[in-house]
């Protein structure tokens, strides 16, 4: 604990002498793409699709109401396909493909103090609709949704220091201010109360976060 | 110690003749198009796939041999005497430019050089061959179709060059020089040139202008005023001399043939002193690229194959395909075999038209054993079955049924088969069985009039795309082993509710319920087929949520509310699985019994008032 508390100290010590710049100017928009493992918090996943996870891609939009304060929307997917039960034969059999399409709205906090920083960790949640499709074999497909939450932590990379060059023509092309790379943990809990199923789970995703 | 130095004169003498000797040995540069064609690596035969790689190690006396296939190059300059050829088909063997400039060009050679068998295409209109500072080069045997605004071939101070049996395909200049002498222009075909520079200039000697065909069409002028013909020897000037290609409309310049056509002017008609043809007349010599010595002995692949076969024994197969019209060809052959690509069991039928046929073929009983057939693995009103693969079996018959297997029968290319339309939870018998059909594959070649001729090697043209014909009835194999499966409707997991049926999902506790299944086909099959059907279902999804929400918190009213879906689900299951006239009596019968009931009751009634 000790050591951690250390290294964040000196990754944020910089950022004090960055911060003495208030006349650089700032972004009001973060647009994110992403994509990573999502491990559903459902038992015996992988007895039916073979897998412990399966894959996740998302994208948001977020609107800063301060520097360090946002507020967006995020939408994402994620799909498996595997077997489903023969009930009374107590086996496996059938073709289903499960899919997810979490719809969020969310609150984030992103520890930046200056422009120039290049490590920013950041923490949000929100709500969530987790709309779900389940399509089996000759049989009609299953749809709905259930509503719950989303907890959310993560580390963004600044790449405008790796290549100056190509950061400036993102601002001057695109308006884009600032490129981070991210990783990110995310727990999700949205539970279809008739069957006490809990669709969400946990995503180790990493992505792409545009400023403009 | 002598014979020490005696043994070591000699082991250096030996090392010295072996090192000369392998550097005075000429390599042969095979080019590929994938490594896999490569021929084994020797001392003297080395591969490449880059053609520039391949020139630019090339020394003097080395040969460039291109395997069929097309290749681009950029520019590329060489000054060594080597020999630059195409193996086996020269419209098969493309060198593709896309840059400007000269696609080869030799500079400074002081010996020979020799370019032939390569069919040369270009869409950036550039020049082909640019022979400039160098003596003796040959170019022979070669396509030009480098397109308008292009020149074939340009000579500049080497006044050796001589072109021959090469053949001009709609290029605005054929030949430029800058003298009025080349070591020859022989036998070459010029056609459609789109300006009147075929040759340029247009001063050059005439006496090393001989036997060549220039054929204008509507693109352009002769190339000479008709007072200088009388000085030419052989050549052909007229408009109206098209030198009859096979097949010189495709767009794609790699798809053209341009082997002559039986009535062609330029069919033993080149000047012999140019050597002799080794196809057609070989007493004579053609011009254009498939005439001469060096030319392709090979005809072009026959196209178009198609077979039948009689019906019953004895049983005989008809072929036809579409003509090779090179007039060098004289014939083709029918090669058969009862497996695909080998034909060498058979003597090939040799026919001259484009038909041919062979008669009574055999047809042998083929050895099939039972497949093993593995459990059945159900689903909603299926059952998809599997089995082992059987050797000789080119399908399967799957056979099923409630009391026995010879019910119903589907045939499948291979494992595994889905059997739809099932009733769900009604058991059924499966077997499968192998299926052999008899069979013969064709192949067709053409061939030339050649005393021996080896398929895609020498004088017949390489095996068309191979054709199978179904000979006699398929022979069918034993059953396998039985199995027995019933359908059943599957339970996705998790097993979550659907956008539907709330109220009979919350009764019966989960989505997948065999009642709440009638309900959701009752809705497919009878509600959502009419507007006023769908209306209702719209309604019933805005307003049952509801009611499923008050059951699901209130467990204890479920079994009232299951009581009271009971007579629904009776009437959408008779509804959906039966005819409407059978649906129309059960439900005339349940109303005569409902009266009957009703008149009892009211009888009763009244006799218990009269009591």
């Amino acid at each position: 604990m000790k050591k951690i508390v250390v290294l964040m100290v000196l990754v944020l010590l910089p950022v004090g002498a960055f911060a003495a710049d208030p006349l650089m100017e700032q972004p009001h928009w973060s647009l994110e793409v992403k994509g990573g493992r999502f491990i559903p918090a459902i038992d015996n996943w992988q007895t039916y699709y073979g897998k412990r996870y399966t894959s996740e891609y998302a994208g948001s939009l977020a609107y800063k109401i301060t520097r360090q304060l946002e507020f967006g929307l995020e939408g994402g997917t994620i799909r498996d396909k595997g077997k489903g039960l023969a009930p009374t034969h107590g086996t496996l059999a059938g073709e289903v493909v499960y899919q997810l399409f979490p719809v969020s709205a969310f609150v984030l906090v992103r520890g930046i103090l200056s422009e120039n920083q290049w490590l920013v960790p950041y923490v949000g949640g929100g709500w969530t609709r987790m709309y779900y499709q389940e399509k089996i074999q000759n049989q009609t497909t299953v749809r709905g949704f259930a509503d719950g939450s989303h907890f959310r932590a993560g580390l963004q990379f600044s790449l405008d220091g790796v290549d100056p060059g190509a950061a400036n023509s993102m601002y001057l092309d695109y308006g884009v201010h600032h490129t981070y790379f991210f990783i990110e943990a995310e727990r999700t809990r949205a539970v279809v109360k008739s069957v006490s199923a809990n669709l969400g789970g946990t995503s180790y995703q990493g992505g792409l976060l545009f400023e403009f | 110690m002598k014979s020490k130095q005696l043994f070591f004169a000699n082991a250096s003498l030996i090392l010295f003749l072996s090192l000369s000797t392998t550097a005075l040995a000429a390599i042969t540069r095979v080019i590929v198009k994938d490594d896999k064609q490569c021929p084994p690596v020797t001392t003297t035969t080395l591969c490449y796939t880059e053609v520039d790689k391949a020139i630019a190690a090339a020394v003097s006396g080395d040969s460039i041999e291109f395997q069929p296939g097309t290749y681009s190059i950029g520019n590329i300059t060489f000054n060594t005497s080597i020999s630059l050829y195409g193996t086996e088909e020269t419209a098969k063997t493309i060198l593709s430019g896309n840059t400007t400039g000269a696609m080869l060009t030799i500079d400074g050679a002081t010996s020979s050089v020799s370019i032939r068998k390569l069919t040369l295409v270009n869409a950036n209109a550039s020049t082909g061959i640019l022979v400039r500072n160098s003596s003796l080069v040959e170019i022979m045997n070669n396509i030009f179709q480098l397109g308008n605004g292009s020149t074939a071939i340009w000579t500049t101070a080497s006044p050796s060059t001589k072109i021959s049996n090469n053949t001009f395909f709609l290029i605005t200049s054929g030949i430029f020089s800058d003298t009025n002498t080349l070591g020859g222009i022989y036998n070459n075909i010029f056609y459609q040139n789109s300006n009147s520079t075929a040759i340029t200039p247009t001063t050059m000697d005439l006496a090393v202008i001989q036997n060549n065909l220039f054929f204008n069409g509507t693109l352009g002028p002769q190339i000479v005023t008709d007072s200088a013909m009388s000085s030419w020897q052989g050549n052909i000037n007229a408009p109206d001399k098209d030198p009859l290609f096979v097949d010189s409309g495709q767009s794609d310049s790699t798809k053209r043939d341009l082997h002559l056509k039986k009535t062609s002017p330029c069919i033993s008609t080149g000047n012999t002193s140019q050597g002799l043809n080794v196809v057609g007349d070989i007493t004579k010599i053609d011009m254009g690229a498939y005439g001469g010595p060096s030319a392709d002995t090979v005809p072009f692949i026959v196209s178009g194959l198609t077979a039948s076969a009689t019906a019953t024994s004895p049983y005989d197969i008809t072929a036809s395909w579409s003509a090779n019209n090179a007039y060098s060809v004289t014939g083709y052959k029918l090669y058969y075999g009862t497996a695909s690509g080998n034909y060498s069991g058979n003597a090939p039928v040799l026919v001259t038209g484009t038909t041919g046929s062979i008669i009574n073929v055999p047809v042998s009983t083929v050895s099939l054993v039972a497949p093993e057939l593995y459990e059945p693995e159900p689903a909603n009103e299926q059952l998809t079955v599997s089995w082992s693969a059987v050797s000789n079996a080119t399908s399967y018959k799957i056979h099923w049924g409630i009391a026995s297997t010879s019910e119903h029968t589907a045939d499948s290319a291979a494992s595994p088969y889905v059997i739809s339309g099932l009733t769900n939870g009604q058991s059924y018998l499966i077997s499968v069985s192998a299926v052999a059909q008899p069979a013969y594959h064709l192949a067709v070649t053409a061939y030339d009039g050649a005393a021996s001729t080896t398929p895609g090697i020498s004088h017949e043209s390489a095996y068309s795309t191979d054709y199978t014909v179904n000979v006699g009835a398929a022979q069918e194999g034993p059953l396998s082993n039985e199995k027995t499966g019933y359908p059943e409707v599957i339970v996705p997991y998790p097993d979550l509710p659907n956008k539907g049926c709330f109220i009979a999902t919350a009764a019966y506790g989960h989505y997948s319920a065999p009642q709440v299944q009638i309900l959701r086909n009752f809705r497919d099959r009878c509600l959502l087929t009419n507007a006023a059907g769908t209306m209702f279902v719209q309604w019933y999804y805005t307003h049952s949520p509801r009611a499923a929400r008050f059951i699901n918190e209130n467990p204890a009213i479920k079994p009232m509310v299951r009581a009271a879906l009971l007579p629904l689900i009776g009437a959408a299951f008779v509804l959906t699985r039966f005819s409407p006239a059978a649906t129309l009596f059960i439900l005339l019968f349940l109303l005569s019994l409902f009266m009957g009931y009703f008149l009892y009751k009211r009888n009763t009634a009244h006799s218990g008032g009269l009591h």
